[in-house]
């Protein structure tokens, strides 16, 4: 199981560059659009690094990437968490 | 040096009386080797009997004979026998001794395979040479024996008595006595008898073939004469049980382990420790008077085993050097070995089994079984994460069912520490609300979910594809089957019941914020199983992101679980409000790391986020063994993990919610009665409405809390 840890930089308002870091310090750059799945991501990840798709989990700030997860919808989940957290 | 009697008494005493100058030392199941020199004069003594029926006669017989046998000049040796015989006598009413027998039957078994019969050869041959110098004839037995190398023999010469003797405790106790009285009596068999002993390791496992025998330059007699006694006259010796394990290899431990038990009560078949030899070897002479129940029987044949085991471990080392010739049948001789632990190890668990089952509601012994071997692989696990040097597999089993059957023995409340009236009001206030509302205010757990909940469970375990999905979780099919009987949990179904848990409780809080009454829950966030993995992989650096968004010093409580080696799933959790680190493992292993771990992140966590310094002098290390929920089988870890963490995100609803806490106050220690009140109040005692009973119902009711994303009251 293998599990890395992307992470979208703000710089192009379109695109993205996203890190993932696996357990052993191993990185992967990936480019991708703020709207793009990243079920796509992570299917492109585990095939690059041989590994079954199923195997493989994104965790963004301790938090489990979806399928259905977009960097956007990310981003603004964690905001979201944010408010509903704060005490 | 354990040499498996080859002579019964019938065939042993007529050798014997032909050989006027030497008595055949044999006992149970033990043919030492006859002296060499014949101005000395061994005494040991045959208490071996196999046939109930026969020993009065064979003992009369082998009374006789060795008086005769023996010397005139020779008076002490007459006076031990005289004093063994005795014991033996006593002996056939003696229960303790069968332990004894039990034992040494189990230590000849496992450390030493069919060396009997050479060893037999060997001292038949010695008795034939006649009156010769002993080194001599064991260099001759050297000779012929397939070449061996050379310097053995003479690393074995100089081995002082003690040395060897020392040797010999590491073996079996009981055999020890009898042996070391031959070692003492004459150092020459000692030595010869060490030197055979390294012959013999290694010459095991060419089994018990005649062929075998006779090419080591025995002569024909010998060979067929011990073979024949093996199946005649020793229907329970070890050696005819250890022959069969070797000889068919796919014969099942577990009968080996059957057998085992059927050969101890033999009345006679260990000698019986005299009280002049208990003084000899006083090390060991405490020991004897300790078996009387079976558990310490138990426990401390186990301890005899792993000494067992380390001198053969050595032993094997020796003769790689040794034996150059036989890699193929070294290998063999391995595989017995450890077909024979594996028995005994098994033999062990049955045992200790028996016991903790006879306290407590019925186990299956298969799960018991596996809750042995998963708990010694786990410990193993984390004695290697922590770099030490870990121990033999069977250590750890040993290790294992010691505490299983603590814990099944001391299940009685432990003494109250004296306490204020203050906290006595306190604690007795919480037992009168848990007799009225239950535990946390509820009722217990229900035997099984409603139909209409059944119906929704079986439907998603139908379901292909995703079954649920939350923000920072999801569950596919896959995992979702993880939760029927008998399956360990994955990663997913923990993180998503974890995430539920917290958003329970974020809802609670939200609810609570708008002046709803209706919770019942800490401020708790939930760290998923990946959070421990990257502490301890990456250090704070892994998980510094992890609490961005979030203030964890604002919660009362920080849920984690945590996954040992990809086996066993426990749980921690940081309680801020009562101000310890809490560790629950539903196989009670203790794990002082994760504290340490714990408090370094905590530490580090309010440097980075608050610039502070945290003040952990107050701070309790607590591991929930005493009370948390305990598994009984090697499956169920998982639902024992998230249901600690489930339960621990609870809180009393008949006690008033405390404020938030404030990042600040974690720099100075609390007020130190404030906190012991607040840690009777609210967790000391802890009472848990689950258990394994319960598991078949959680599992049920986790799946229906997945599937509908929702935890139930």
């Amino acid at each position: 199981m293998s599990e890395g840890t992307p992470v979208p930089k703000p710089e192009a308002p379109e695109q993205l560059n996203i890190k993932v870091k696996d357990a052993d310090g191993n990185e992967v750059f990936f480019k991708v659009k703020r709207t793009t799945k990243l079920s796509k991501l992570k299917r492109a990840y585990a095939e690059r690094m041989g590994k079954p798709e199923n195997s493989v989990r994104f965790i963004f700030d301790g938090q489990r990437i979806g399928d259905d997860d977009t960097a956007d919808s990310v981003s603004t989940r964690t905001q979201r968490h944010m408010l509903t957290s704060s005490t | 040096m354990s040499h498996a009697n080859c002579d019964t008494l019938g065939n042993n005493d007529g050798q014997q009386a032909d050989q006027s100058d030497n008595v055949a030392a044999t006992d149970s199941e033990v043919l030492y080797e006859t002296a060499i020199d014949t101005k000395e004069v061994s005494d040991t003594f045959d208490g071996d009997v196999s046939l109930a029926p026969a020993v009065e006669t064979a003992q009369d017989n082998l009374a006789d004979e060795v008086g005769e046998c023996i010397p005139q000049h020779n008076n002490a040796a007459e006076e031990k026998l005289a004093e063994y015989l005795s014991l033996v006598e006593d002996d056939k009413s003696d229960h303790e001794h069968e332990f004894f027998a039990h034992h040494s039957w189990e230590d000849h078994s496992y450390t030493y395979d069919n060396e009997d019969g050479y060893k037999d050869d060997d001292s038949e041959e010695s008795e034939n040479e006649e009156d010769e110098e002993v080194l001599e004839v064991a260099d001759e037995d050297e000779d012929e024996n397939e070449g061996e190398v050379e310097g053995v023999e003479s690393e074995d010469e100089v081995q002082s008595e003690d040395e060897v003797q020392s040797e010999d405790e590491v073996q079996s106790e009981d055999e020890v006595q009898s042996e070391d009285e031959i070692q003492s009596e004459d150092e020459v068999q000692s030595e010869d008898e060490v030197q055979s002993e390294d012959e013999i390791e290694p010459e095991d496992e060419l089994g018990s073939e005649d062929d075998d025998l006779s090419g080591r330059g025995n002569s024909a007699e010998d060979g067929s004469y011990s073979e024949n006694d093996y199946s005649l006259n020793q229907p329970l010796s070890h050696a005819t049980e250890v022959i069969e394990i070797i000889d068919s290899d796919d014969e099942p431990a577990s009968e080996a382990i059957a057998a085992a038990p059927a050969a101890v009560p033999t009345p006679l078949s260990a000698p019986a420790p005299t009280p002049a030899l208990a003084s000899r070897k006083s090390l060991f002479s405490p020991d004897y008077t300790r078996f009387s129940t079976p558990a310490k029987q138990l426990f401390k044949r186990s301890q005899c085993y792993s000494r067992d085991t380390r001198f053969s471990m050595g032993k094997t080392v020796s003769s790689l050097t040794l034996r150059t010739k036989a890699p193929l049948a070294l290998e063999e001789h391995k595989a017995a070995v450890r077909v024979r632990q594996h028995a005994r190890i098994s033999a062990m668990i049955r045992e200790t089994y028996q016991h903790v089952v006879s306290g407590n509601r019925p186990i299956k012994f298969s799960d018991f079984d596996a809750l042995v071997h998963k708990r010694a692989h786990v410990q193993r696990l984390l004695d290697l994460e922590r770099v030490r040097e870990p121990a033999a597999e069977e250590e750890y089993t040993k290790q294992t069912l010691e505490s299983l059957m603590q814990r099944a023995q001391a299940r009685m409340p432990a003494p109250e520490p004296p306490m204020s009236d203050r906290l006595r009001h306190i604690r007795e206030q919480k037992a009168k609300r848990r007799q009225e509302y239950g535990i946390l205010g509820r009722p217990p757990l229900p035997e099984r979910l409603d139909e209409a909940s059944e119906e929704t469970v079986r439907k998603a375990f139908r379901t292909h594809g995703t079954v649920a999905s939350i923000t920072g979780a999801q569950v596919e099919a896959h995992d979702m089957r993880k939760l029927q009987p008998g399956q360990w949990l994955n990663d997913e179904v923990i993180n998503f019941y974890g995430t539920l848990i917290m958003q329970r409780a974020h809802s609670a809080e939200e609810k609570r914020l708008k002046g709803t009454p209706t919770d019942a829950f800490w401020r708790v966030h939930f760290f998923s199983s990946f959070f421990w993995q990257n502490l301890t992989t990456r250090g704070y650096s892994g998980v510094r992101r992890w609490s961005r968004r979030t203030d964890l010093f604002a919660h009362d409580l920080v849920l984690l679980p945590i996954n040992l080696g990809q086996t066993h799933w426990v749980c921690a959790a940081i309680n801020n409000r009562l101000r310890r680190i809490e560790y629950y493992d539903s196989m009670g292993i203790p794990r002082p790391d994760v504290f340490v771990r714990l408090r370094e992140y905590l530490a580090a966590e309010l440097r980075d986020k608050k610039q502070l310094e945290i003040d952990l002098s107050d701070w309790q290390d607590y591991f929930g063994n005493a009370s948390s929920p305990q598994q009984e089988n090697g499956y169920d870890c998982g639902v024992f993990a998230v249901q600690t963490l489930e339960q621990l995100s609870r809180r009393d609803p008949h006690v008033p919610m405390l404020p938030p806490l404030e990042a600040a106050s974690f720099t100075k220690p609390e007020n130190a009665d404030m906190l012991q009140q607040l840690r009777e109040e609210y967790a000391e005692d802890y009472m848990w409405n689950f258990g394994q009973h319960n598991m078949p119902y959680l599992r049920r009711r986790m799946a229906l809390e997945i599937v509908q994303k929702e935890l139930l009251a």
